[in-house]
């Protein structure tokens, strides 16, 4: 760099600061500096619990202030705020203001206006949570913004975790547990190893202060197909171990025996009533012609998946304690633990033993050992054991075969309640890939310059769920013929399914099949006595592709495997030119194998692709992509036909 | 809709309409309206039928109370055989959303399976949810009992502050609907006027009745309208559109007319300021620094700039939100109050503008032979002297390029004037012109180099440049991103290519709003691409068509039956320069040469032509394509879809580089 051009930076910088200092806060410039690129910071955030033992139960109270600095022109998109509320978190107190740097002070704006909404969200039908909606004032670049409320926590078993950033960057982060002595208090932390998190412990007043402080920590952004935030911002969860009521010792969750315990409880007066005679009558003729017990279990797992319609309710313990079996089969309708509670006693009908079962969705990446209390649980499901083998029955499903657990509980432990004091806790296994698979196998003829082909897909288990899925919201031909010319494309755009047949469509426990018959118009290339044809009419492996610059894991669904099989006829008069060379990848997470040989005047073509991951690290994303650019050169190749002499 | 704190002065007249102790009338018609105690229904669909409505009655009542006033009576009675999960999945939760004057008079449903066997819903089962930022109440339920092949049947009727200044009612849907009626009832004094749409037959006065006024239509059969892509499916429905016309008792006429609408509008937005928010607006032109001597458009477009920055739009009823000191204090305000500040600060710089109230099309097209109110739900400002428009609230839109959906469509032009010292708002039914296709544009520069030491990867400088609604999704909102999200923006302009692409460097210009509609977003850049060109044995196959990236195609014949509707006008232009590498020749060249186009009177409607030149070793190629019209009715579709396949088919062209 030149000297001249390097003192009109100096110049440019200098003037800018000059401007600057008049409009902004020392603050301000301080955090703009730091984080150039960020629109947002947060200033200080802190969560306080006080717990405290008042006759012989706890009274908890959490206490929340957090201050945010804007750094963008765009600080008004900031504007709109809202705390959400519920029968376990009673809010107490909430004040919200603005605070304008102006005449190099800041001024408080108090928000005043405050709008409650009971919370009519699409998840959940009805529920008891409330919105409270609210504008800061006036937000503008280096304003600042305080929100302060308190929250009554009605259930010592539901305390709420804390994180100690987001996606934006955090400059004091204080997670503080103000207890009685005599409640014992534990926690777990998570991702906190690349943070600066300081804890210390004091006593004072005959409370014992448990103080977690993070500072300058990073904002963390979403990237496509990443991991669930549990899995990489820092964060906390608490939870009540025991309290003391007149020198006895009152546990809460102390450990896996504790939440069981509790959930046990709650669940232990449900399906009281006589089972009514309907239903009796429908689980007899459901499984009267079915020899075996497993085949009965089959009967009626699909019978509730097929027939009772997912809403869910969830006010105050409702949330956690499932409705009488009679109730979900006459309303024909529920939630998990409504499903699974129906499901249950249908078992039971048939004289058939199966259990509750917690479980935590694949979100929420903790085990019962670390986290045994309800913050590892997000949903119900049945289990039941044929010749000692569990089968995790997910009666929220919809096209669930036995065999396979719903994709979100692969590989999750499930809390399995035996009786009132005994329970397992089970790994839900992980599907391999060879069992999700996709073929696709195809008799390809050339005519004129267009491609012709004659095909049979068959899939199973996740793909055939995943399309079913689909294929059940479409009504019309159109649509469904549109759903197939997209998902089966080869080529190009110009590729048009002709006719197709579906067979064992919507079926639990076969293949599902489609054969069609397809055109590609003038996709073969030509010239002189030469036809050029590339038969990566699929390219399906490079949606594995992610930026380079993405740090986090990439998370998936189930693991799978395709194959796919073309085999075109030379047409008479011509014979093979060039055949491009073979190409094999393996790797311990993934296997690909690509290969074209000469048949009988046929040539065929094999890719098979196995990917044995549900979750790619960033590592494994490295070595992937080294096998990704190979391959996008390898489908670069086309065939070479050539006219005989 | 039109907004609540504009509603007390567009329905103003609403007190002029109690009763003037007319004869006692019969009791409302709810009062001896029931569903079937029995209930059966013929049921003969075909099994894949999956929906079938069995009835769809709506009655409206108006109807003066003891004490006068009048009040509307408000019945739906729907009938629903439900035959798949999915449909049972759509329709097994009602909600009724209401606002705090209304009173549920009557709320049912039921359950019909297939036995015969009827499941009633119980008060218990009928939830009720407050939401005091939109001030509606919402009743609402699941249906108890459904299996497939069951029927849902509920019945409710509200009581609420009569509408009866111009009100929609759609009919058809994507399934047949068996036993459609409407009926209106009124005082005798009340007279409302009809008009029926997209072939819904007409609602007839019913001569025979007594005591009141009586008008109906009714319909055994109702054939369902498919949804087809690219068709605003709402506006195509048959609908119909009911509004009071005359008051017998007071003799007045054209009630619902947009005379007094546009009175109503007009004392509305032009209403005085004290003199210290005048104060704060003058300080607002100052700060926005608008320049008195610019022209006009430069004028209007820095005030749009400075608010639409500094201003956060709020969408929610809450009073002081459309009052001008409070959002001039707090920067933030309603749809109503952002429109009241813009025209005291146009006001104050003596810019001559009308306020425009129109619909956006896709749902409902304005009818400019029908004045009714439910067609007045969007404002925008219209600037005579440049005959330009402005939205007030949508930050994707500036002078010049309004809301598409908006335009294309007739409005209510209302505009100040003078008759001596006395001013009111006058109002005119125009028409809202599209903007020209050439104003939005998307066009494409690429010159393609070989590597010579992997053919099969080329490098290519690039420069891309979208101006009007082609950078709408991206331009005015460059300064709202954070870092990450800005750069996904601007690579996604390149990757469309496909996103493989490798980008080597890259320089954007015109990211900001204020370039917006005045100065084409430009992204620069230099990329790498290895899969254009695919290898033949010793051939090179260059996909030079994908470099314009995937295009929309419609391969696939299908009938058309609603008219295709794509939003904008618009053009690209294209060009893409390569040398053929040395040691090669191509003999296919005239692929590259596609055209096809639409004309009409002598006027091109439509157009796609590429055409190349070879100059030396140097290939340039151009491409030109058009569209002037954007609703394309089914008896232009095979003329569009060819054109729409021309761009397809480029995308296709692949070059044979062949060793000399």
């Amino acid at each position: 760099m030149t000297a001249v051009r390097c003192f009109i930076i100096f110049l440019i910088s200098l003037v800018t600061s000059i401007g600057a200092k008049a409009q902004f806060s020392e603050e301000y410039l301080k955090y703009k500096t730091m984080y150039p690129n960020e629109n947002k910071v947060c200033l200080s955030t802190t969560t306080n619990f006080n717990i405290s033992i008042v006759g012989a139960e706890l009274k908890i109270e959490e206490v929340f202030s957090e201050e945010n600095l804007y750094l963008g022109s765009n600080a008004n998109l900031f504007s709109e705020d809202e705390i959400s509320y519920s029968s376990f978190f009673d809010l107490k107190d909430l004040k919200a203001s603005s605070m304008n740097f102006v005449n190099g002070k800041y001024k408080e704006i108090p928000v005043k206006n405050f709008t409650h909404k009971d919370n009519l969200s699409t998840g959940v039908f009805h529920d008891d949570s409330k919105m409270v909606k609210f504008l800061y004032p006036k937000l503008e670049e280096g304003a600042k913004s305080k929100v302060y409320y308190i929250y009554s926590v009605k259930n010592p078993y539901i305390l709420a975790k804390s994180f100690f950033s987001f996606s934006y960057p955090t400059a004091v982060s204080n997670y503080i547990i103000t207890a009685d002595e005599g409640v014992e208090i534990a926690f777990n932390t998570f991702n906190t190893d690349s943070i600066n998190l300081k804890y210390s412990t004091e006593v004072k007043g005959g409370k014992k202060i448990y103080k977690w402080t993070a500072t300058d920590v990073k904002g963390i952004k979403q990237e496509t197909n990443s991991v669930g935030y549990n899995y990489y911002l820092p964060h906390i969860i608490p939870r009540i171990v025991s309290y003391k009521y007149k020198n006895k010792k009152i546990d809460v969750l102390n450990n896996i025996k504790d939440l069981h315990a509790w959930y046990y409880l709650l669940t232990k007066n449900i399906n009281q009533e006589k089972p009514e005679d309907k239903l009796v009558d429908l689980v007899s003729s459901l499984v009267n012609d079915k020899n075996t017990e497993f085949e009965k279990v089959k009967a009626l797992y699909y019978w509730v998946q097929q027939n009772i319609k997912y809403v869910a309710f969830e006010y105050e313990l409702g949330g956690y304690i499932p409705r009488e079996a009679n109730d979900i089969f006459n309303k024909k309708y529920g939630d998990c633990k409504d499903n699974a509670n129906l499901l249950k006693k249908m078992l039971e009908l048939a004289g058939i033993k199966s259990y509750l079962t917690w479980i935590g969705t694949r979100d929420l990446p903790y085990t019962y050992t670390e986290v045994p209390s309800p913050a590892n649980d997000n949903h119900m499901i049945l289990t039941y054991f044929a010749d000692s083998i569990p089968y995790f029955l997910d009666a929220t499903g919809r096209f669930n075969p036995i065999e396979i657990p719903s994709s979100f509980i692969q590989g999750k432990e499930a809390l399995i309640s035996l009786d009132s004091t005994h329970y397992l806790i089970k790994k839900v296994p992980i599907i391999n890939a060879q069992q999700n698979y996709i073929t696709d196998s195809v008799e390809l003829k050339i005519q004129n310059q267009n491609l012709i082909g004659n095909a049979l897909i068959k899939m199973n288990n996740y793909q055939k769920m995943d399309y079913f899925n689909f294929l059940e919201k479409i009504t019309s031909s159109a649509d469904l013929l549109d759903f197939y010319n997209l998902n089966f494309k080869k080529g190009n755009n110009k590729f048009l399914i002709k006719d197709f047949t579906e067979s064992n469509k919507y079926s639990y426990d076969n293949e599902f099949t489609i054969s069609y018959s397809f055109n590609i118009d003038n996709y073969i290339l030509s010239s002189g006595d030469e036809l050029y044809i590339n038969l990566n009419l699929n390219k399906h492996m490079l949606d594995l592709v992610s930026k380079k610059e993405d740090v986090l894991n990439k998370e998936y669904d189930f693991k799978q495997y395709r194959n796919y099989k073309f085999i075109i006829s030379i047409p008479e008069g011509y014979e093979v030119k060039y055949l491009p060379k073979p190409y094999n990848a393996k790797l311990d997470f993934f296997n690909c194998e690509l290969s074209y040989r000469v048949e009988s005047q046929k040539i065929i073509y094999e890719h098979t692709i196995e990917n044995n991951f549900l979750i790619l690290t960033k590592q494994n994303q490295t070595q992937l992509n080294t096998i990704l650019d190979e391959l996008k050169q390898i489908y670069n190749e086309s065939i070479v036909l050539k006219k005989i002499k | 809709m039109i907004t609540r704190a504009l509603a007390p002065y567009i329905f103003a007249l609403l007190l002029g309409i109690v009763s003037l102790n007319l004869s006692a009338q019969k009791e409302p018609f709810y009062k001896t309206y029931d569903w079937e105690s029995n209930p059966s229904y013929q049921l003969n669909f075909n099994d894949t039928v999956d929906i079938v409505s069995l009835k769809d009655k709506v009655v409206v009542e108006f109807y003066y109370e003891a004490d006068g006033n009048l009040s509307e009576y408000f019945l739906i009675h729907q009938i629903l055989w439900l035959n798949s999960d999915e449909q049972i999945e759509k329709n097994n939760k009602i909600y009724i959303p209401y606002f705090a004057t209304t009173v549920p008079v009557m709320n049912k449903g039921r359950v019909i399976n297939k036995d015969g066997n009827v499941i009633n819903l119980t008060e218990s089962d009928i939830l009720t949810a407050q939401d005091d930022e939109t001030k509606k109440t919402y009743k609402y339920y699941t249906f108890k009992g459904i299996e497939k092949g069951s029927i849902i049947e509920y019945l409710y009727i509200l009581k609420k502050s009569p509408n009866y200044k111009g009100n929609s009612m759609f009919y058809q849907e994507e399934h047949l609907s068996l036993n459609a009626s409407f009926d209106l009832y009124s005082p005798s004094n009340l007279y409302f006027k009809f008009k029926s749409y997209n072939s819904l037959p007409a609602v007839v006065q019913d001569t025979n009745s007594v005591d009141k006024l009586h008008w109906s239509f009714s319909k055994d059969t109702i054939p369902l309208l498919e949804k087809e892509m690219l068709s605003n499916y709402n506006a195509n429905r048959m609908f119909l559109v009911y509004k009071l016309d005359k008051n017998t008792a007071t003799n007045q006429h054209d009630i619902s007319s947009y005379g007094i609408v546009s009175d109503n509008v007009y004392k509305y937005v032009y209403k005085e300021e004290s003199k210290s928010t005048v104060k704060e607006l003058t300080k607002l032109i100052k700060n926005a620094k608008v320049d008195a001597t610019d022209d006009l458009t430069k004028q209007i477009r820095t005030i749009e700039d400075y608010v639409k920055r500094n201003f956060f739009y709020v969408n929610s009823s809450a009073d002081e939100l459309s009052d001008v000191s409070y959002i001039l204090k707090n920067k933030i305000g309603s749809d109503d109050g952002l429109l009241k500040l813009y025209a005291k600060i146009f006001q104050i710089l003596k810019i001559d503008f009308q306020i425009v109230l129109t619909s956006d099309r896709t749902s409902i097209r304005f009818d400019k032979d029908f004045e009714a109110n439910n067609f007045l739900n969007n404002y925008l400002f219209y600037f005579p002297k440049i005959d330009s428009y402005m939205s007030h609230l949508e930050l994707s839109s500036r002078l010049g390029f309004p809301p598409a959906e908006l335009t294309n469509n007739y409005g209510l032009f209302i505009k100040e004037v003078a008759l001596g010292d006395y001013k009111t708002g006058i109002g005119k039914i125009n028409y809202i012109n599209p903007v020209s296709h050439e104003k939005t544009y998307d066009n494409i520069l690429i010159n393609v180099q070989f590597d010579k030491d992997n053919m099969t990867t080329i490098i290519a400088d690039f420069d891309k440049l979208s101006q009007g609604y082609y950078a709408g999704y991206t331009q005015p909102y460059m300064h709202l991103l954070d870092e990450k999200n800005k750069i996904d923006v601007i690579d996604e302009q390149i990757k469309y290519i496909s996103d493989d692409v490798e980008i080597i460097d890259k320089q954007v210009f015109n990211d900001n709003p204020e370039a917006y509609g005045i100065k084409p977003l430009e992204v620069k850049a230099k990329i790498k691409l290895s899969t254009c060109v695919d290898k033949a044995g010793d051939k090179l196959l260059f996909k030079i068509g994908e470099l314009i990236g995937p295009q929309m195609e419609m391969y696939q014949k299908k009938k058309r039956v609603l008219p295709l509707e794509t939003g904008f006008n618009r053009t690209y232009h294209r060009e893409i320069t390569f040398t053929i590498p040395d040691g090669y020749v191509i003999n296919n060249l005239s692929d590259l040469a596609i055209k096809n186009s639409y004309d009409k009177d002598g006027k091109t409607i439509f157009s796609f032509i590429s055409k190349y030149e070879l100059n030396g070793t140097e290939v340039k190629v151009a491409i030109d394509e058009f569209y002037t019209i954007f609703d394309i009715q089914p008896e232009l579709y095979e003329q569009y879809r060819t054109v729409i396949n021309s761009a397809a088919d480029f995308n296709k062209v692949t070059l044979v580089l062949e060793p000399k």
